[in-house]
């Protein structure tokens, strides 16, 4: 349970929103009347926003009416035979003559479509890309499963398996579980970046490609990096090969690969991050545009993880953590000092 | 305090459901049904005609899926677009009423309690429990529907904005109104009796 202080400045309609609330007006016990009795000693200007949040949990508690699992499982068969009723069943129309009319203008369409579809689809490229905050699992021609991060994009020519390669470009971040050909047939399959291309023979990897540098950490399997400007990189599991493309050096380290695909996961696991990445990559992933005013704490560490899908809650812990204030500026979220401090 | 549905998983739900898993759909359809039932009744509908709107929602989902995008809220995104059918066919059905007629009928008097809650409720409570419903249908029918989605959901205001089609302003505007209608009718005087013998006592 949380400390007296905490209530002591909440409205009526937020503490009845509160869990802890809820419970002890719904059900009482001698430690929860306890507690709630010193919070009106401690705080007597909360007692009536107390008095009249509990009687609104009464009331509106009473107009809940609560459903058995079984029955939220009928009403979900119920739903299932209406679908299956609602698939048409075209038999009928087979002998009218009509049908026949329809059915040439229709085979003509289809004919002509086929042939767009055989000559365009050789060329144009296919796309997969995710919005802001969102994660995609793609399955490719050829059984490779990728998983795309956040605000990322994945290109692919049409005519992908019959090139005799396997070829994909990245923008942004993704995890590749590219699957081995059967029959012998070697196939390679490759990732071009801005910065690097990376080729495989069946393996875990996750590449990427925010900002100007390349960064590629293998999970398992073997892969080659192909650089523009240096000499090929083969790389082992628990890799990580970073590369900005240029002339300049290359950095590689062990890592524990586990971390680098947390994302997968729905999880953002933060170790040892500077703020100033932590701040691109909110950027990155989510679009949030997040400024730290005191420029000293842009290289201080920070570690903790959270669900992916609420960047907010990890601000609120950096903002805890570092004792700042969150200020909302129109698109920008603006972490400063306290001003007494 | 009744268990509400868990609704945390709703993204993953929804992004898996969108790529055809049958289970997601599932999942989906379990952790909101409870929540529609009840936004539902709140209109005057009985199960059967609320449940009709929640399948054709969730048939449209399922037959569009592949061009859904993600929303903001799955439960804002579900909740308007299941209030949207109710009321159009609430209004279908009484002919005579406008949509905005059938929004008129919001309303939170309670679930009938059974006999034996009624038995096991002290009389206190019970006079309790008259009082505040009472103040709470004095309320408008709006008043009563952000009050009710502020309560019994996690949507934040603007999501409340759009599932009733409202804005921001007025939501906000709407609730401050309702809470203190309901503190002025709720007031007792015990409080400032307390608070009086308090100072007196300080002296």
């Amino acid at each position: 349970m949380k400390p007296q202080e905490y209530y002591a400045t909440f409205e009526t309609i937020d503490l009845a929103r509160d869990p802890d609330f809820q419970a002890w007006v719904v059900a009482p016990t001698s430690e929860t009347n306890q507690f709630w009795e010193s919070v009106k000693a401690l705080y007597p200007q909360q007692q009536s926003t107390i008095e009249q949040a509990r009687l609104l949990v009464m009331g509106l508690e009473s107009t809940w009416q609560e459903l058995p699992e079984s029955a939220v499982v009928e009403s979900f068969q119920r739903l299932r035979q209406k679908q299956l009723a609602q698939q048409p069943e075209p038999k009928r129309l087979f002998f009218r003559p009509v049908f026949y009319r329809y059915a040439a203008a229709v085979t003509l369409l289809l004919l002509a479509g086929l042939g767009w579809w055989l000559y365009e689809g050789a060329t144009s490229p296919v796309e997969y890309k995710t919005a802001y905050g969102q994660i995609q699992t793609v399955t490719l021609p050829d059984g490779s499963v990728v998983t795309l991060n956040a605000n990322s994009i994945l290109q692919m020519s049409g005519d992908w398996q019959t090139e005799g390669r396997r070829e994909v470009h990245l923008t942004g971040e993704a995890f590749f579980d590219v699957s081995k050909k059967p029959l012998g047939k070697r196939m390679p399959f490759v990732v071009h970046t801005g910065a690097a291309d990376v080729v495989v023979l069946g393996t875990r990897f996750n590449v990427n490609t925010r900002r100007t540098r390349t960064q590629v950490v293998l999970q398992e399997g073997k892969v080659k990096l192909a650089l523009q400007q240096q000499p090929d990189v083969l790389m082992q599991p628990g890799d990580l090969v970073e590369t900005t493309g240029g002339k300049t050096a290359l950095r590689r380290e062990r890592v524990d690969a586990g971390r680098y695909v947390a994302w997968r996961d729905n999880l953002l696991v933060l170790e040892e991050e500077r703020l100033a990445e932590i701040v691109q990559r909110l950027n990155d992933e989510y679009g949030l545009t997040v400024s730290i005013t005191n420029k000293n704490l842009l290289n201080e560490p920070f570690t903790g993880s959270v669900p992916a899908n609420k960047p907010e809650l990890l601000i609120r812990l950096i903002a805890e953590t570092f004792r700042l204030r969150i200020d909302k500026q129109d698109n920008q979220i603006v972490l400063s000092n306290y001003k007494n401090e | 305090m009744n268990a509400r549905p868990d609704t945390s998983n709703d993204l993953m739900h929804w992004n898996a459901f969108r790529e055809g898993s049958e289970s997601a759909f599932a999942a989906l359809y379990s952790a909101h049904y409870r929540h529609l039932i009840n936004y539902g009744r709140r209109f005057g509908a009985d199960q059967a005609t609320a449940e009709d709107a929640i399948h054709d929602v969730f048939i449209d989902l399922w037959k569009y899926r592949q061009t859904l995008t993600q929303p903001q809220s799955v439960q804002s995104y579900l909740l308007k677009a299941f209030r949207n059918r109710l009321v159009t066919q609430l209004a279908e059905r009484q002919r005579r009423f406008a949509e905005t007629d059938v929004e008129e009928q919001f309303g939170l008097l309670p679930v009938e309690p059974s006999a034996e809650d009624r038995l096991l409720e002290d009389k206190l409570n019970q006079e309790q429990h008259e009082h505040i419903q009472s103040a709470l249908t004095t309320l408008s029918p709006r008043q009563q529907e952000i009050l009710y989605l502020r309560y019994f959901t996690d949507l934040s205001y603007d999501d409340i904005c759009a599932v009733m089609g409202i804005t921001y302003n007025t939501a906000r505007t709407q609730l401050y109104q309702a809470l203190t209608a309901l503190r002025k009718r709720l007031q007792t005087n015990w409080p400032v009796l307390l608070l009086l013998l308090g100072l007196l006592m300080n002296r």
